[in-house]
């Protein structure tokens, strides 16, 4: 399942408390596409020292930052 | 369990506040000591040593507290040792421009020889540790890359400087010194400050106010124009060529380019709530646009020096500054608290009141504007109120600021009893 998360016309640090909240949600069924108008780098650290893993993608002017745990389900 | 925002790439709340709380006190300072001059005369060894109460005890206070907490954000470049490095600083910079301020007041050679030292120290120290760590930054983003050239152009201005200063400390002050000035301001405003103002302000503005991220190509024309301009400067200055005026309608299309599109980007930014930071970051950049015509005109016209330092000075990089402290101190308070899993934290809009930062825009911009027209015509009455209302507003931005961080310590304590009970 996915949690969206629009995050572009949220202003710092908005963007990252939202996330936060988020990721309790985050099991090896769901995972979070974070669309932002930049890179939160500042996650990024926090993320793989908690056992996420992230992805980044550029879509035009926005990042999408998809964020899995790490055991996530690949097969669905 | 969530338990807050990893702290492995920030140094302490502590090592950048102190940076940030000092800076309007040393401003107060500024304006007091100016308060008790007759005349002002841009080269006069007391008004040097206000100018510079102001320069390195504002500017460079700010500029240093933030880079400690930006480089890990956005270039991941984590500086050794924080508070070490922190204090150490801040300690040096502070007994540095105390001799510098006294050797200029009292025009002595040992104060002057001593402060050379001390800002030595500090200056260089911080500076190294953080070119070191941005040259070892993999894919350096054009940020990294503004941040990186503005530090060189300040070891450079650094290094000019100490030459001003033992020229001063000696009475050996030939005819070479007034081209050494000229590129220590040059190096200092252009090459050290508008780079690095150019190089965060691509970072903050989509960051801090919803404006849309500036384009590559955009980032890359500023910066490498810029480089590029004062490395022209520099040998024209060297060979004493004819060539300056190029370098100044270079630097005059590269400035007015930049505010222009930082200001279109505020003026379209996505989330249009009232927000008086926003008005400190326009007046920076309107500040910039007339600073830098007047700047050019002065080729032409005999325009006095001064109002040109209050424009690019008080106007673009305080104002800006002055802005960005009411972004980036509510922004740590709270990433440093999240990051101790307090979640009961009051939004950044609710830390400072929108009123006291409505009140503090206003003192500011009517010091700004007062004091730029009150040496235009030269009356000391006026300039001396224009001064006293400057005071006053960094009298109320310490106060603001100092909210901030009682409620970061008051939340702070709080988390470490919960914690321990």
């Amino acid at each position: 399942m996915e949690i969206l998360l629009d995050t572009r016309e949220l202003e710092a640090p908005e963007p990252l408390e939202l996330v936060m909240k988020n990721l309790s949600k985050v099991d090896k069924n769901t995972y979070i596409k974070m669309i932002h108008r930049m890179e939160p780098k500042i996650l990024y650290n926090h993320l793989l020292n908690n056992h996420f893993v992230y992805n980044v993608q550029k879509e035009n002017e926005d990042f999408h930052i998809y964020i899995y745990h790490e055991d996530y389900n690949t097969q669905d | 369990m969530f338990t807050g925002l990893s702290l492995d790439q920030a140094p302490p709340f502590k090592a950048p506040l102190k940076f940030f709380l000092t800076a309007p006190i040393f401003a107060v300072l500024a304006a007091l000591t100016l308060l008790f001059q007759n005349s002002f005369e841009a080269h006069a060894p007391a008004f040097v040593a206000s100018v510079h109460l102001l320069t390195i005890g504002y500017i460079i206070m700010i500029i240093f507290g933030a880079l400690q907490q930006m480089l890990p954000v956005v270039a991941g470049a984590v500086i050794p040792k924080p508070l070490l490095i922190a204090n150490t600083t801040y300690g040096f910079l502070i007994l540095g421009l105390f001799f510098f301020a006294l050797g200029f007041f009292i025009y002595a050679k040992v104060p002057l020889f001593i402060s050379a030292l001390f800002l030595m120290v500090a200056l260089f120290l911080f500076s190294l540790v953080a070119l070191y760590k941005l040259f070892k930054v993999e894919n350096k983003s054009y940020i990294v890359k503004g941040i990186l050239f503005s530090l060189v152009f300040f070891v450079f201005a650094f290094l000019v400087g100490i030459h001003l200063v033992i020229s001063h400390a000696t009475g050996n002050i030939g005819e070479a010194h007034l081209a050494f000035t000229s590129l220590h301001y040059n190096y200092i405003f252009f090459g050290f400050i508008l780079m690095l103002i150019v190089a965060i302000t691509f970072q903050v503005v989509p960051m801090f106010w919803v404006a849309s991220a500036f384009e590559d190509k955009e980032q890359k024309i500023i910066i490498y124009a810029l480089a590029s301009l004062l490395i022209f400067f520099t040998i024209n200055q060297i060979f004493d060529l004819p060539l300056g005026i190029i370098y100044k309608l270079g630097v005059c299309a590269i400035s007015l380019y930049f505010a222009f599109i930082t200001i279109k980007k505020l003026r379209n930014r996505k989330r249009k709530l009232q927000d008086f930071t926003v008005n400190f970051y326009l007046t920076s950049m309107i500040s910039l646009v007339i600073g830098i015509i007047y700047w050019l005109f002065m080729s032409f016209l005999p325009l006095p020096m001064i109002p040109l330092g209050i424009l690019l000075g008080i106007g673009f990089t305080i104002s800006l500054m002055n802005g960005m402290v009411y972004k980036i101190i509510p922004f740590l308070s709270w990433f440093h608290l999240s990051s101790r899993g307090v979640f009961d934290i009051p939004t950044m809009r609710d830390m400072i009141p929108q009123k006291m930062l409505s009140l503090q825009f206003k003192l500011h911009i009517i010091s700004l504007v007062l004091m730029f027209f009150a040496f235009i015509i030269n009356i000391n009455l006026i300039i001396k109120i224009s001064i006293v209302i400057f005071m006053v507003s960094n009298i109320v931005l310490f106060i603001n600021i100092f909210k901030v961080a009682r409620l970061y310590f008051a939340k702070e304590k709080d988390a470490t009893i919960t914690n321990n009970s």
